[in-house]
């Protein structure tokens, strides 16, 4: 279990094998590089730790601990876990700032304790057959161990096709969960219990002047920057060009005033690349800087590494970049690294946002010519050509008037993804027993119904897309396939419920999104950085695939009628159909339902062949791995350098 | 070209281009394509390109509304109009 996850811990590996558990561990070294090593215990050797993250508030929490009596053997954030679930049980979480996942076994209670950031950043995944329950931080970890035996579910895919991304607790396995963000589960041997100890704060807003919201909205992202400097090892950050990863880029520059090395991508397709902001931003905040220049050969060159690594399906080939800039840090020596991932979110960034507003707006009076112009003011790049414009206006207006839709904000979006389903193969369709929006709405508040449709829109994105693919697919598993750890300043709880207090206009001023960031950018950032339009991440998709042979080589072969068939997901004659228009018309776009249909062919096809297929092998540590087993609880019985 | 011709043509090539995976009597004539999702901006545009070059007829900008290209029933009723008038000219 623990080789196969070598990736996410390559500097040591070690074990506590107990009468009834035994937790593993594989080290990236970052804080205490020489005393972190796990599993770490309390005092008395009755709770063991396992864990994968940071607890960035862990000097604060471990002063308060040693004030209680605790006794610290190191100085690492692992050994505060143990601790403070000594002193505050199942409820230590709250008290927790960080990314993390963690496993505590009380040896006398015969019991474990299993806990996940507030947003997943970090994963968790789960899986019992009623007498072994195994968990680890990857699925193929628990596939691995034996006691898995990896199965698609028909239902993980579905939830996959429609939102990007699983419906917590579910994945794209039969059997096999991830603990959702924010959750806590204790499992003994009567069973195993899920308990959720934080959610995104829907609260009424806080009357303050403007000014006030700046300077505390500057304090905290500070603090949460200071708070996410802490480490042994040098830090470096992402810098794509846009506001966000700028803003925290100057004030790690601010905090530290130290030489810092910074990380972009650039795109050789000009539609897609960001490389004369990211140029201007490295010239003014005076960075070292490298980057790494992605063609859409690097794209199917990686694609099935980067599938192997996310372990879903995928509808877009974003994580590929990500994926290729995570080696180009390590590859210069860092293990660590910021970005401005979360600002979108919780400071009301997202086009979508501002769409479900227009949409309303429209659809409040259909008639009017004037009001779908805004739409053209949303999406410059998507209007301008007048042959299509009339038609994508009508797009975006479909359901306009339905405000009542629960999902209204991401209705068309999920309608244009369901395409998908068309696709699918009878059996597919037949084994899918509840609908992917049915389970959706168990996991959102109780409030959801009646919040306003901005903030549904910014909940069910928080839910679905944050968590699920921006911090998994396109973050920690992409990062972590080469030992990166990345650090979202902007994901920080407190700023997030200092954010949610802030009133909305503050953040989207009209149809101007992140208002306030931009406000305090003006006395941090260059005006180009402040007035650009915000441009989405995005990279070639099917398109990569469709203009190169390797790319039309890889198609024809993942998606021939035979593999098709045997993996049972899609229907092998529609793919083929879809296959052999689009291979006939060399260099021609393709429409999005067919691009998102080739895209759920080839990932979905590539997860069956790479975790169901094709078996996993049994590796061993490799003569210079550093070892080291712990037996119940007492000193390490073998270690090998 | 017989009006049940033009019709067969225009089902023909919806189908073969951008059906997948449907049965043909899941789209109705008077179906919205956008609505059904069949056809998007770039479907718009090849579909165009098709119209053009099978049906002899050229498509002004300010033709290309969904009320004349958002169905079955309105393409056909859109390209009776263009061939009238083109064979009247």
């Amino acid at each position: 279990m623990l080789i196969s996850i070598r990736h996410r811990g390559p500097d040591g590996f070690g074990a506590y094998i107990g009468d009834s558990c035994v937790l593993g561990h594989a080290r990236l070294s970052i804080i205490d590089l020489e005393g972190g090593w796990q599993p770490l215990f309390n005092e008395d050797r009755r709770l063991a730790v396992t864990f994968n993250g940071e607890i960035y508030n862990y000097i604060e929490l471990r002063q308060e601990l040693e004030s209680k009596g605790h006794r610290f053997r190191t100085r690492s954030d692992t050994e505060v876990i143990v601790h403070a679930y000594e002193e505050w049980g199942p409820d230590c979480p709250k008290r927790f700032n960080g990314q993390f996942a963690f496993a505590v076994h009380d040896s006398e209670a015969r019991a474990l304790f299993l806990c996940r950031d507030r947003l997943g950043v970090r994963p968790l995944y789960y899986a019992s057959d009623g007498k072994v329950f195994v968990f680890a931080s990857e699925v193929k970890s628990l596939i691995s161990s034996g006691f898995v035996a990896p199965r698609l579910s028909p239902a993980g895919f579905d939830q996959i096709f429609t939102f990007w991304t699983n419906v917590f607790p579910d994945t794209p396995f039969e059997n096999i969960f991830e603990l959702p963000p924010a959750h806590t589960m204790a499992v003994t041997e009567e069973g195993a219990s899920l308990a959720r100890y934080w959610r995104f704060p829907i609260r009424s807003e806080d009357d303050r002047p403007a000014e006030e919201w700046e300077e505390r909205t500057i304090e905290h992202l500070t603090r949460s920057i200071r708070l996410r400097l802490r480490a042994d090892v040098p830090v470096g950050a992402y810098l794509s060009g846009g506001l966000d990863s700028a803003l925290t880029t100057t004030l790690v520059r601010r905090v530290t005033g130290a030489p810092l090395k910074t990380f972009s991508l650039e795109f050789e397709d000009p539609r897609f690349d960001e490389s004369p902001y990211q140029r201007h931003l490295v010239r003014f905040l005076e960075t070292e800087h490298a980057s790494i220049r992605c063609r859409p050969e690097d794209i199917v060159e990686n694609f099935e590494a980067v599938i192997w690594a996310v372990e879903r399906p995928i509808l877009r080939t974003a994580p590929v970049p990500m994926f290729m800039l995570s080696r180009l840090v390590r590859s210069e020596g860092y293990k660590v690294v910021i970005t401005g991932e979360g600002a979108d979110e919780f400071f009301l960034g997202y086009d979508i946002f501002k769409e479900a507003k227009v949409r309303d707006f429209c659809g409040r009076r259909p008639e009017s010519k004037f009001r779908p112009l805004l739409l053209r003011r949303l999406y410059p790049y998507l209007f301008g050509d007048r042959k299509i414009d009339r038609f994508q206006e009508a797009f975006f207006l479909q359901h306009a008037g339905e405000t009542q839709d629960p999902f209204y904000g991401h209705r068309i979006r999920w309608n244009l993804n369901r395409k998908i389903s068309d696709f699918y193969s009878k059996e597919m369709s037949e084994r899918i027993e509840h609908g992917a929006e049915e389970s959706l709405m168990k996991n959102l508040p109780d409030e959801y119904p009646s919040c306003d449709i901005g903030l549904r829109t910014q909940i069910v994105e928080i839910e679905t897309l944050l968590s699920g693919y921006l911090l998994s697919s396109q973050g920690d598993r992409v990062a972590m396939a080469h030992s990166v750890e990345g650090r979202f300043a902007f994901l920080d709880h407190e700023l997030i419920e200092f954010a949610s207090r802030m009133p909305s206009r503050l953040k989207m001023a009209g149809l101007r999104e992140k208002a306030i960031l931009k406000r305090i950018g003006k006395a941090l950032l260059p005006q180009e950085t402040l007035a650009r339009h915000k441009f989405p991440y995005r990279a070639p998709d099917i398109d990569s695939f469709l203009r190169t042979s390797a790319g039309r080589e890889v198609l024809r072969r993942e998606l021939s009628a035979d593999r098709v068939k045997e993996a049972g997901i899609f229907d092998p004659l529609q793919i083929s159909k879809v296959l052999d228009l689009v291979m006939a018309k060399p260099g021609k776009d393709v429409t999005m339902s067919v691009n998102l249909a080739l895209m759920a062919a080839l990932s979905g096809q590539m997860i069956y062949r790479k975790f169901v297929k094709e078996k996993m092998g049994r590796e061993s540590f490799a003569p210079l791995d550093k070892v080291r087993w712990l037996r119940g609880g007492d000193q390490p019985c073998h270690r090998k350098m | 070209m017989s009006s049940e011709d033009v019709r067969k043509s225009v089902k023909d090539y919806i189908w073969n281009n951008f059906m997948f995976g449907r049965l043909s009597d899941d789209l109705k004539d008077a179906d919205s394509l956008l609505a059904k999702g069949v056809l998007d901006s770039t479907g718009v545009l090849e579909m165009m390109g098709y119209l053009e070059e099978h049906f002899g007829v050229h498509i002004e900008d300010e033709e290309v509304i969904p009320e004349n290209l958002g169905s079955i029933d309105n393409i056909v009723t859109f390209l009776h109009r263009k061939l009238d008038i083109q064979a009247e000219v």
